[in-house]
């Protein structure tokens, strides 16, 4: 039993730099409690409208990548890239407005997955 | 009432008498194929709170006492004994080896904030994007190419510190976990599996390299059971 | 409900939920999705686990290399794999 050296609590140590700019972002870090133990009616349809805007989000993004590669690789036509943007554009504002009837931020526009790591 | 998973003990430990866990519930154990789950019976709908996330970790940590445990996640509920066991069935010899990995070892993690003058330029970046209201379609897609861009920028710069720190600390770690960057990404997180007789040694390792190395604010904290090491090693 | 504390501590919180929520092991594999407090939406992760644990397992035994997490989860942009 040598290899049992006791472990005690964790020391928590900033080695450089201010405690508060990591609270600040272990907070952003930490997943929020998981919702469904701790059901709150007055905000249970955000869980439904993360996971919807979290889909949208991730195919946006697959999308605007496409969009970006094929401008940048000169296969678009001036007036068929103005249409996509412009499309994409709309999207954009569209989240933009539902994020914030939902009270979501981008951060929170992730869901994880549990051992498969995270969505988006 | 439900069955509420802490971790998994390679057999033969037994909890201290009196030891409790969420809601003030007696831990107790659920063998099956040679590892033993620590559990408690939960009551009431199991409300995720601070007070119960740390009596989760509190009795991982009660578990690290005797010998390094595979930690559950929290929140994690089981109908009866049966499904859990069933559960741990399905995957035995996997769940044995995971535990064989992380004995006698901690976890320590390493988090490093990016660059100031960098995270100030994403920052702005993301701004940009959004308040900018780019007039035209090939502006926005200019905007779209620029938050990518500095998305790759942020993983490159990722890669880049953690080759870093690995050639400071190969010689006592034994494995190594990334936390994806969530973006917009502002740090970088690595997790190390270290011999728990090898901590001391690594701290110094850790202080050496932000000492001579390093520009960037560093956190530094653990030993944490191996909460970053319960799956398959990636990539 | 962190305003009572010192800094150190809301650290060593910061860093405990960081590792109790975000990791560790994953037995019962199902993410349940409810909208006010009803369970609508339950995703089995557990099938899912098997079946990759079973085909590297398989991999392996043919003496392949077995799938790495890139692969699985390589159509998933923006994010970053170690």
């Amino acid at each position: 039993m040598a290899e049992r050296t006791p472990v005690g609590q964790p020391d928590v140590e900033v080695l450089r730099g201010s405690a508060a700019a990591f609270e600040e972002e272990l907070r952003s870090l930490a997943p929020a409690l998981p919702e469904r133990i701790n059901a709150d009616p007055e905000h249970a349809e955000n869980g439904l409208a993360k996971l919807v805007l979290t889909l949208i989000a991730l195919l946006r993004d697959v999308l605007e990548h496409q969009a970006v590669r094929r401008m940048d690789g000169g296969t678009l036509r001036d007036d068929e890239i103005e249409r996509l943007g412009l499309a994409f554009k709309r999207l954009d504002e569209r989240m933009q407005e539902l994020k914030a009837i939902f009270g979501l931020t981008d951060e929170d526009l992730t869901i994880d997955l549990g051992p498969l790591g995270r969505l988006r | 009432m439900t069955v509420y998973l802490y971790c998994l003990v390679a057999s033969g430990h037994e909890p201290a008498p009196g030891l409790t866990g969420l809601g003030g519930a007696p831990v107790r154990v659920v063998s099956a194929d040679g590892v033993d789950a620590w559990v408690s019976d939960l009551h009431d709908a199991g409300r995720a709170t601070v007070a119960h996330a740390r009596a989760h970790d509190a009795v991982v940590r009660a578990a690290m006492a005797q010998e390094t445990p595979l930690p559950a996640r929290f929140g994690q509920t089981f109908a009866d004994d049966g499904a859990l066991c069933r559960s741990l069935r399905e995957r035995g010899s996997v769940l044995a080896e995971r535990l064989a990995r992380v004995r006698g070892a901690a976890e320590m993690t390493v988090r490093l904030l990016v660059e100031p003058s960098s995270a100030e330029a994403l920052a702005s970046e993301q701004r940009s994007l959004s308040a900018a209201h780019p007039s035209t379609g090939r502006a926005y897609l200019a905007l779209a190419r620029a938050r990518q861009e500095a998305r790759a920028e942020a993983a490159r710069r990722a890669d880049f510190l953690q080759a870093r720190l690995w050639q400071c600390v190969a010689g006592v770690v034994r494995e190594e976990a990334r936390t994806p960057l969530v973006w917009p990404a502002r740090s970088v997180t690595l997790s190390h599996l270290v011999a728990r007789d090898a901590l001391a040694t690594y701290r110094l390792a850790v202080q050496r390299f932000v000492e001579r190395e390093l520009r960037q604010p560093v956190l530094l904290s653990g030993p944490w059971a191996p909460y970053s090491f319960t799956e398959q090693p990636r990539g | 409900m962190t305003g009572e504390l010192e800094s150190s501590e809301r650290l060593v919180l910061s860093e405990l939920l960081n590792h109790v929520l975000d990791k560790g092991l994953v037995i019962s594999g199902d993410v349940t999705i409810s909208v006010a407090d009803i369970d609508l939406l339950r995703v089995g992760l557990s099938v899912y686990l098997t079946s990759v644990e079973t085909v590297e397992a398989r991999a392996a035994e043919r003496g392949e290399s077995p799938l790495s997490g890139d692969d699985r989860i390589s159509v998933l942009p923006g994010r970053e794999r170690p």
